[in-house]
């Protein structure tokens, strides 16, 4: 399986950002966050963050077939079923990432077309969809880990962290729930269904998705950590860290798409400091997934 | 009793390659003896920890984890002597 031959995804991934950045440059005129800067600032300002942007989509699709071709690979080992439903895993994670700006700019394009509500609703279901089927994917992966070597994903730290999630979560849930905000600083809608409705349409697989996401994480850490021979650990380092990093980008990313009701009430310096933190970090995880499948791949080449 | 070799072999690798170490060790007999790890029979063993030495070198510059490596296979080659 060489990388070469997935350029059309390369081209589909160019073609959607091209998309991207013509409804910014189109609708940025009329963003409540920027109307106020000068046009030259304003274009600027979109390259800024949508020149990175397109740079980790092909950075993130790289590590993902990367990954995929490692676990091809070594297919019929222990760990291969495993590392390939994570490379799946990251594939959806990937998908949600790059349609939340997609469908971001499709709906500022048509914000005051009446079939809006319409699209809102579908971004918001489609979105927490793939980040559902990403996250199902990675803990499915994570527990094939087992068969080359088994862990225990349940410890006194793995329960506080539960604790936590918990405590977060409903936290959120309440949050959402009596939020009375539903449009964002330009007046386009966030939901388009009752909350009662949405509270199980959209939080609750969004719950369920980053309770996997964090059992994900912890098997992967478990698995570095059980797994015999320090050269293979050594080789693995990257690849872990970057899962790791990535199971907790993905909650994060879903987190703010939800909560579009705090984020919009951001100023602009706080909202760009906000994307290009994501943005730096989303980059360094799935380099660091790159360069550790790499790193095995090579484990796997020398004779 | 060559396949009961092989994964002797196979096992002092997992401790340093993990569950690499049966692919890597199938790859060295195939590639530089030119046999199948049913085939590995003790007169290999010398060659086999030298490309070990050298393959395991490419991965790590940690000479003592090598030196270890090499030696509980040179250990193996002699309890079989």
């Amino acid at each position: 399986m060489k990388t070469q031959r997935f350029w059309p995804l390369y081209v589909l991934l160019g073609a959607m950002w091209l998309y991207v950045l013509a409804s910014s440059l189109a609708t940025a005129q009329t963003s409540s966050l920027t109307q106020t800067l000068p046009s030259g600032q304003r274009l600027l300002l979109e390259f800024t963050v949508l020149v990175p942007l397109l740079v980790i989509w092909f950075v993130a699709l790289h590590g993902a077939l990367t990954l995929r071709r490692y676990a091809r690979l070594i297919a019929g080992s222990p760990e291969a079923r495993g590392l390939g439903a994570i490379a799946d895993g990251l594939f959806w994670l990937i998908a949600y990432l790059i349609f939340t700006s997609v469908f971001g700019a499709i709906i500022q394009t048509l914000a005051h077309h009446q079939s809006v509500q319409l699209l809102v609703s579908f971004k918001n279901h489609a979105l927490v969809a793939m980040g559902f089927i990403g996250s199902a994917l990675l803990y499915y992966g994570s527990t094939q880990l087992k068969r080359a070597v088994y862990f225990t994903t349940w410890n006194q730290a793995a329960l506080w962290l539960f604790a936590l999630f918990c405590i977060g979560a409903a936290v959120f849930t309440w949050m959402f729930t009596w939020s009375t905000v539903s449009t964002d600083r330009n007046g386009v809608p966030l939901y388009a269904l009752p909350k009662p409705t949405l509270a199980f349409s959209l939080i609750l697989p969004y719950i369920l998705a980053w309770f996997m996401s964090l059992l994900a994480g912890l098997n992967i850490g478990r698995y570095a950590a059980t797994v015999k021979g320090p050269i293979y650990r050594q080789a693995l380092r990257r690849l872990v860290w970057g899962l790791v990093a990535l199971t907790a980008l993905s909650i994060t990313l879903q987190v703010l798409t939800l909560a579009a009701i705090v984020v919009s009430s951001l100023s602009l310096t706080l909202t760009l400091l906000l994307v290009y933190i994501l943005l730096l970090f989303y980059g360094w995880a799935f380099w660091l997934v790159q360069a550790g499948a790499r790193q095995l791949t090579q484990l796997e080449a020398v004779s | 009793m060559s396949d009961l070799l092989y994964r002797r072999v196979v096992e002092i690798t997992e401790e340093y390659l993990g569950p690499a170490a049966p692919r890597f060790v199938a790859r060295q007999i195939a590639f530089h003896l030119h046999k199948t790890p049913a085939e590995l029979t003790d007169q290999d063993l010398a060659k086999l920890i030298e490309w070990g030495r050298v393959s395991l070198g490419l991965f790590t510059e940690d000479r003592a984890l090598i030196d270890e490596y090499t030696a509980k296979l040179s250990q193996l080659a002699l309890n079989r002597a």
